[in-house]
């Protein structure tokens, strides 16, 4: 009897020690991975580098830069041909939209509904997000066009958010960089500061920023709608514009393992640090050997013989007998280095826009001569942030660069674009969106041909839907989107 | 919940009811059968009055009776034995079988034996001699084909892999379809980890592999919902309840060896062409590995420049592949020892499983230690003890799929037909130890078999101990407690100087994985003399399962071969744990009406820590029965016996964890295409990142309904025996991760959705022509056969198709309303009268994205046995069938798209126009369609089109085979060869396994394979798989 006693009192012990409890079930379920609240601070640092991971890699940087022709692949030679043909892949539509919808905006939302809702709230943090997030969906809609925006992060709300115009989206996106500029109190210690890759919480270069970023994309839409001209008259003469480098809206990579510029990173991965993939595109080669640009060696890496040859788009790249590449790749010394920052909106980008507004008289009087001023200082800005010294540019802009200010209104604007161009060498997505903007289909500078084995229907101007907001978005458009098809704002 | 539980009780103790006897002198034995194990539940009577009694647990029992009365012991399936009661008080028993009974017992849920007789669903039972008869180091494997309604894929043929077994079809739409593993009443983990997935992620094994099939006493497969019932949400997909091997109590000391030799080769290779060189346009290209180059005719007086840079001649090497594959050698040895007093018994085992793979430097090493060892202290009160510990390594685990520099299958079997592998071999590194690359993009293979091995090694244990103790008679405790971790290491290597990771880099992974399980349950059995018997059960279960993952990557190594943390200059790391508690209360009554009428019922309610709080209480109950219909049938010599029996079931599962609540994630990088991903914190800045999976707060649990039907029938005297059975579930309620727009910024969200049917026949047959000739010959053949049709009659609203896994470019397997699971990806275009559309501009067919390829699962299975003895001669083999499915085939893809396959060597050089239609628009906007008169640019053209990886159609073939499973030949040294030499028994065998594809559908690689591991639907799909191997060897048993 005795064992009996002491199993049913163990029995009875057990049952009671694993009873269940409604409570203690719930506490087993608490994630001990994540946390439960977290400031607007780290959500905003995640969301910048997924975005620069996006701007300089593989599903956006490399496919836009050779669809639209600014660097060439060196056909069967280098990598990347089927892009240079458009075949865009749709891991590249697809972890672009990923990457604008989710890890960018859908972060940068709840940062924003964190930062306001913080006691006291955090005024200037949310300007921050706001601002991220206005440059971010513009540069979204750039590419696919009409988007999701005004039901886009609201998932309780709206489950298949419907898209909006890309009209519509570039006054929300103006009408958000004014509420965050509003909500800016420079003095106020209560903001983003060190772990804000870009400014470290300087307000007053976000402010400049939100004020460049606003002239950035009136000047998108003032083709198609010429009554923006009146507001980038009064924002031209703004004080509060990025006109020096050291205000330079970027963000940082560093020589160190996993913190390299993707850029870079491709080739250390992949061919020992070297490039023997992507090259000088003659285009923009030419537009800079024309006018002796200083920039050329910095570009580009000259071949054995001392002699730099760029190549045409969708063609192979020049070999000798030795195999050794005669073709001019893109310097990964120089331009693609480590630690070369991802530059998203810069002094150089706001002249070169200024000196196009006095040039074609966009809510100012035209003035070709204030152009030219403004033209040489976006050049020379350009040309020393790209390490080229002061005195070189000066003397550069004041003796080799074209005097604009003698030239017809058409060609100094022209010669602007061409220097747009140049400038944008190293930014892909922007040299496409100044493209599509620099003048009417057929008469954009520079005048792109249509590829040798591209698809015809006309160059590439857009990147198609992705397959899954298609298929799992019941409002998404049901006729396919072209690689060619104009976008809203491109003439 | 508290009502039911109440109300279970209560019938329970309806049941405790105490019967009385006439008062005589008490008369005491054990009733045993033929082997001496002790027969519970037989029935003893005093001849010719009403009073009588059963035998307890252990064949024991005790009653009134005055000498000269008969006792009259029975018992179903032995014959009836009647016995004069003498002096003595004591009557021992020995049953003899009966021939026409059926006499089997099964172990079912909780471990607990019931008579095959009585139960009224479906239970699958696979004996010790045929797990061993062609050992597999897998216990998983060795049931192929032995079993009605269970489907085994073996993965790849990685040494230590991993093989699926799905159930009656495949019920989930999202995870698992695995069921669960029980040993000796412990359920333990069979987790398949595939961190990588598609992208150069190994087949790691899945854990119920661990287990030694040496140690298998016998295996029931509970294949449906109500068999599995008391197991609750763990076993809806089914349960393999495995049985381990017990000493013999009063034996002496039993030695038992069992030892294989076995040599393994690929059981089928590529078809190649041996004509044509590397290159393209007929040009030879060193860095194009493939055969669309010159002739190698052609050019048989010039040089070309190999991959070492030298210039030599070409020449076909028609048998590259099949060389650098090497002779695989697996040796399996067991010693075990057993034995046992009047109250205890024991078996201590040890088993090596020693493999060497085909893959040159692939080894797996399992050792496996076991304890089964138990003892009775009183009378009343016994304990148990199992014990297993298995410590296994591998090294050269082959990584598959691809976006991986390590990844080598594809290029070993698309190597180019003027390569050989000695010279790549003897070539891999120059003088100053830098890789000599096969070409510019690709590493040699021999680089990253001897620089790069994955490795896993895993520790296991698993123990339980049950403790029994008999409160009466017919009522008894049993408490058994078990837990099941495992630490799993595993580390990828990337060796200075590979291409794509030149400056060096490792991965470690480590795996910590925990089951504690506890079952606390109440026994009641009684019989009475008008003859009811009852057997019940009340039980409590407590159930917790714990993972934790710490993966740290280092990169850019300084010191080169030295993968220790310290000697990386930069390191990541990401952790992960879970933990999830479940806790139930169940009651199992099985009620006996004459040995004629069954009735089994129970109830199950569990609490989960997954759920929502008001969702997280459920109860399921199931209810089968079954009649023994030739108990009316006075001749028995046709219908022997005969059976019809019933079944429903409900069983409700729970979610993942955490799937419930908004969180914050530390993010640890940020993506990069090209596998260029950055890490986080970067230059100090900090991330972290809302979840992409919308949680869901008010989930509820899944549940699954099921029902079955079936006959079980034994004739002409047990010469045929026959089952069947009809089942039909449904899965519905499913926990699922549906995408949502990403405009949402989310990439899906959790919800409860679907409904999953599956409906199917099983059918056994086992005709043993000379079973009751007692002869020397004796032929058993035996026929499995399972005919499963699922069909998803729901997704949820709006949804038209649900994906379950994602390959890539285009290919996925999906699930969509009114189809089984599918296989999905680009499929030629054809007109509505099914002729290919041909673009006129090209000649080559036009394609169509996203559409339907085919079903993923099989219509039907099959495995017929057969088994002879003559005298002191065996011999067997198992045929082993699978009718239907779709299977896509990375490796044909690659082999025909590069022109390397021997039917590339068609319309070379030739005009080649491909059979259909050109579409033309008319100006009215109407098509039209004229036959098409374009030819291809090329052959190289054609197939590169026409076997492009995105071009699924071009690349999917019927999965169905017919395979030659296992051959075995035995010869048993006579006993009396063997006397005075101290061994009892000595068995010599020659065993095969996987000896011949006898038929199957798709060029180039064996039907049986799937990459992407045990988790999923369970789809075939290949891409540069480990190719299987077919094993013939030796074997001698020796006992002492």
């Amino acid at each position: 009897m005795k064992i009996k006693n002491i199993i049913l009192c163990i029995s009875g012990i057990l049952l009671t020690l694993t009873s269940c409890d409604s409570e203690e079930l719930l506490k087993v379920n608490e994630d001990p991975n994540v946390a439960t609240s977290i400031d607007p601070d780290y959500l905003l640092g995640f969301a910048a580098y997924s975005w620069t991971g996006n701007r300089t890699g593989g599903d956006l940087f490399l496919p836009v830069g050779w669809a639209s022709q600014v660097f060439s692949t060196g056909g069967n030679t280098g990598w990347g041909y089927a892009e240079d043909r458009y075949d865009i892949s749709p891991y590249s539509t697809g972890n672009t939209w990923k990457s604008y919808f989710v890890s960018i905006g859908n972060n940068l939302t709840i940062a924003i509904d964190q930062a306001e809702s913080a006691v006291p709230a955090n005024n200037n943090g949310a300007a921050q997000c706001k601002l991220m997030l206005a440059n971010a969906m513009y540069e979204n809609t750039m590419i696919f066009g009409d988007i999701p925006y005004r039901e886009a992060w609201k998932a309780s709300e709206f489950t298949n958010p419907t898209f909006d115009s890309q009209e519509q989206i570039l006054n929300d996106l103006l009408l958000l960089i004014d509420e965050a500029i509003a909500q800016i109190e420079p003095n106020s210690l209560v903001k983003i500061s060190n772990n804000d890759p870009f400014y470290k919480g300087d307000m007053v270069k976000w402010q400049k920023y939100g004020t460049s970023l606003k002239l950035k994309i009136l000047m998108t839409m003032v083709d198609k709608d010429p009554s923006k001209a009146s507001d980038i008259g009064t924002l031209v003469t703004s004080s509060d514009l990025i006109t020096s480098s050291s205000d330079n809206f970027q963000i940082a990579y560093y020589d160190e393992t996993n913190s390299e510029n993707p850029k870079f990173k491709i080739f250390k991965n992949y061919s020992g640090g070297f490039n023997e993939w992507v090259f000088a595109n003659t285009i923009g080669f030419t537009f800079m050997d024309d006018r002796s640009d200083p920039r050329i060696p910095i570009y580009f890496d000259a071949n054995d013989n001392g002699d730099y040859i760029p190549v045409d788009t969708a063609t192979d790249a020049l070999i000798d007998a030795d195999a050794n590449l005669l073709s001019s790749p893109i310097s990964v010394d120089n331009l693609w280095k480590a630690d070369s920052p991802d530059l998203i909106l810069s002094a150089s980008e706001i002249q070169l826009l200024r000196a196009e507004v006095y040039a074609r008289g966009l809510g100012v009087t035209a003035d070709l001569t204030m152009a030219n001023t403004i033209y040489k200082a976006g050049v020379k800005e350009s040309l020393m942030y790209y390490g080229v010294s002061e005195s070189d540019a000066t003397t550069y802009v004041n003796t080799d660069l074209p005097d604009i200010s003698t030239m017809a209104s058409n060609d100094a604007k022209k010669e602007i674009h061409v220097q747009q161009w140049i400038d944008f060498q190293d930014r892909t997505l922007e040299a496409w969106v100044n493209w599509r903007r620099s003048g009417s289909e057929g008469n954009e500078v520079p005048d792109l041909q249509l590829p040798v084995g591209a698809p015809a229907g006309g160059l590439f101007r857009r990147y198609p839907y992705p397959p899954n907001e298609l298929s799992a978005n019941t409002s998404a458009p049901t006729v396919e989107a072209k690689i060619y098809d104009n976008l809203w704002f491109d003439l | 919940m508290k009502t039911k539980f109440s109300g279970i009780l209560t019938l329970f103790l309806a049941f405790v009811v105490q019967l009385t006897f006439a008062q005589e002198k008490t008369i005491s034995g054990t009733v045993s059968d033929n082997s001496g194990l002790p027969l519970p539940g037989a029935t003893v009577l005093v001849k010719g009055t009403s009073s009588g009694t059963s035998t307890d647990f252990d064949g024991n029992y005790a009653i009134k009776a005055s000498q000269g009365e008969t006792l009259v012991f029975s018992f179903v399936g032995y014959a009836t034995k009647e016995i004069v009661v003498g002096s003595s008080s004591t009557i021992n028993l020995k049953m003899e079988e009966d021939a026409e009974g059926l006499d089997e017992v099964v172990v079912t849920a909780l471990g607990i034996s019931k008579k095959e007789r009585s139960l009224g669903v479906s239970i699958g039972e696979v004996d010790s001699e045929s797990l061993t008869r062609a050992r597999s180091a897998s216990p998983i494997d060795a049931l192929s084909g032995k079993v009605s309604g269970l489907k085994i894929t073996q993965q790849s043929g990685t040494p230590g892999g991993s093989s699926s077994i799905i159930i009656r079809g495949a019920t989930s739409l999202s995870g698992s379809n695995q069921p669960i593993f029980v040993i000796d009443g412990m359920p333990i983990s069979n987790q398949s980890l595939n961190q990588d997935g598609i992208t150069g992620g190994v087949d790691g094994g899945n854990r119920a592999g661990d287990l030694n099939p040496d140690d298998i006493e016998s295996v029931s497969v509970l294949k449906g919902a109500s068999a599995s019932a008391l197991y609750g949400a763990r076993a809806k997909n089914g349960a393999i309840v495995i049985t381990t091997k017990r000493g013999n109590k009063n034996s002496g000391l039993k030695v038992e060896i069992n030892s294989s030799l076995r040599f393994d080769s690929a059981l089928k290779l590529p078809e190649y062409q041996n004509e044509y060189a590397q290159g393209t346009t007929g040009t030879y290209d060193k860095d194009s590995s493939n055969g669309w180059g010159p002739k190698i005719s052609d050019v048989s007086g010039q040089t070309f420049t190999d991959f070492k840079g030298d210039d030599v001649t070409l020449t076909a090497k028609p048998n590259n592949v099949e060389d650098f594959f090497e002779t695989g050698i697996t040796k399996i040895n067991t010693l075990a020892l057993s034995g046992g007093d009047a109250k205890s018994d024991y078996r201590l085992s040890y088993t090596n499983t020693d493999v060497q793979g085909i893959v040159p430097n692939s080894i797996y090493k399992k050792n496996n230690f076991a304890i089964n060892a138990g003892r009775n202290f009183t009378d009343k009160f016994s304990v148990r003890t199992n014990v297993n510990y298995i410590s296994s390594s591998s090294n050269g685990r082959t990584q598959q799929g691809s976006n991986d520099g390590n990844v080598i299958i594809d290029d070993i079997l698309g190597m180019s037909r003027t390569i050989s592998f000695d010279d790549l071999k003897n070539n891999y590194i120059n003088e100053a130890g830098d890789q000599i690359p096969l070409t510019e993009r690709t590493n040699n293979p021999y680089w990253v078999l001897n620089q790069n091995p994955f490795s896993i090694d895993v520790e296991r244990f698993i123990g339980s101990t049950t403790f029994d103790y008999k409160i009466t008679d017919n009522l008894k405790i049993v408490n058994r407690l078990g837990t099941d971790f495992y630490n799993e290491s595993r580390q990828k290597k990337y060796a200075v100087g590979s291409l794509g990771t030149l400056a060096g880099s490792f991965t470690n992974w480590d795996y910590y994985n925990q089951i504690i399980n506890n079952d606390l349950y109440l026994a009641y059995t009684k019989s009475n003399t008008e003859g009811v018997s009852v057997n019940a059960i009340l039980g409590h279960n407590v159930y917790q399962t714990k993972y934790e993952r710490t993966t740290l990557t280092g990169d850019n190594l300084t010191v080169p071969g030295l993968y220790v943390l310290g000697n990386a200059e930069a390191l990541t790391g990401t952790d992960y744990s879970s933990k999830q508690e479940l806790y139930g209360i169940y009651a199992d009554i099985n009620l006996d009406y004459k040995n004629t009428y069954f009735l089994n019922i129970t109830g199950r309610n569990d609490w989960s820590s997954t759920l929502p709080a008001d969702n997280n209480s459920y109860f399921y109950p199931s209810v089968n029965g079954a009649v023994v219909f030739t108990e009316f049938i006075e001749n028995k010599d046709i219908f022997t016996f005969g059976k019809i029996r019933a079944g429903y079931a409900e069983v409700g599962s729970d979610a993942n964890p955490y799937s419930l609540l908004f969180g914050f994630i530390p993010s640890d990088d940020y993506y990069v295409q090209y596998s260029l991903s950055n890490s986080l914190p970067q230059g100090g800045i900090i991330g972290f990142e809302a979840p992409r999976v919308l949680p869901n707060a008010d989930l509820k649990p899944q549940r699954k309904k099921e029902y079955e039907l079936g006959l079980d029938l034994k004739l002409f005297r047990n010469i045929v025996g026959i089952g069947f059975t009809y089942y039909n579930s449904d899965t519905s309620d499913q926990l699922i991760n549906i995408d949502v727009p990403e405009s949402t910024g989310f990439f899906s969200k959790t919800l409860n959705a679907g409904n999953v049917n599956n409906q199917g026949i099983e059918l056994d047959v086992n005709i043993s022509p000379f079973i009751n000739s007692y002869g020397d010959f004796q032929w058993d053949l035996g026929i499995v056969f399972n005919k499963n049709t699922q069909k998803i009659t729901s997704l949820t609203e709006g949804l038209e198709e649900f994906q379950l896994q994602s390959g890539w470019s285009g290919l996925t397997i999906k699930a969509a309303p009114g189809e089984e699971f599918g296989l999905y990806g680009t499929k030629f275009k054809r007109t509505d009268d099914g002729e290919y559309i041909i673009n006129a501009g090209t000649g080559l067919k036009e394609i169509e994205t996203g559409q339907r390829l085919g079903d993923t699962a099989p219509d039907w299975t099959m495995g017929i046995n057969n088994t002879f003895t003559y005298k002191n001669f065996g011999f067997g083999f198992l045929i082993d069938i699978k009718q239907g499915g779709t299977l896509y085939s990375g490796t044909t893809a690659a082999l025909r798209s590069s022109g390397l396959a021997i039917e590339t060597l068609a319309n070379r050089g030739e005009t080649f126009i491909d059979t259909g239609v050109n579409e033309v628009i008319n100006a009215d906007g109407t098509v039209t369609y004229t036959e098409n008169t374009k030819s291809v640019e090329s052959m190289e053209d054609y197939w590169a089109h026409q076997s492009a990886t995105s071009n699924t159609e071009g690349n999917i073939f019927d999965a169905s085979y017919v395979k030659l499973r296992e051959v075995s030949f035995s010869y048993s040294v006579p006993t009396k060869l063997l006397e005075n030499t101290g061994i009892s028994k000595l068995r010599f065998g020659v065993e095969a396994r996987n000896l011949w594809i006898i038929d199957d559908h798709v060029p180039h690689i064996d039907p049986e394979v799937n990459f992407f591991g045990t988790g999923g639907p369970g789809a075939t799909v290949e891409f540069a798989s480990v190719p299987s191997v077919k094993s013939i060897g030796f074997n001698v048993n020796l006992t002492f």
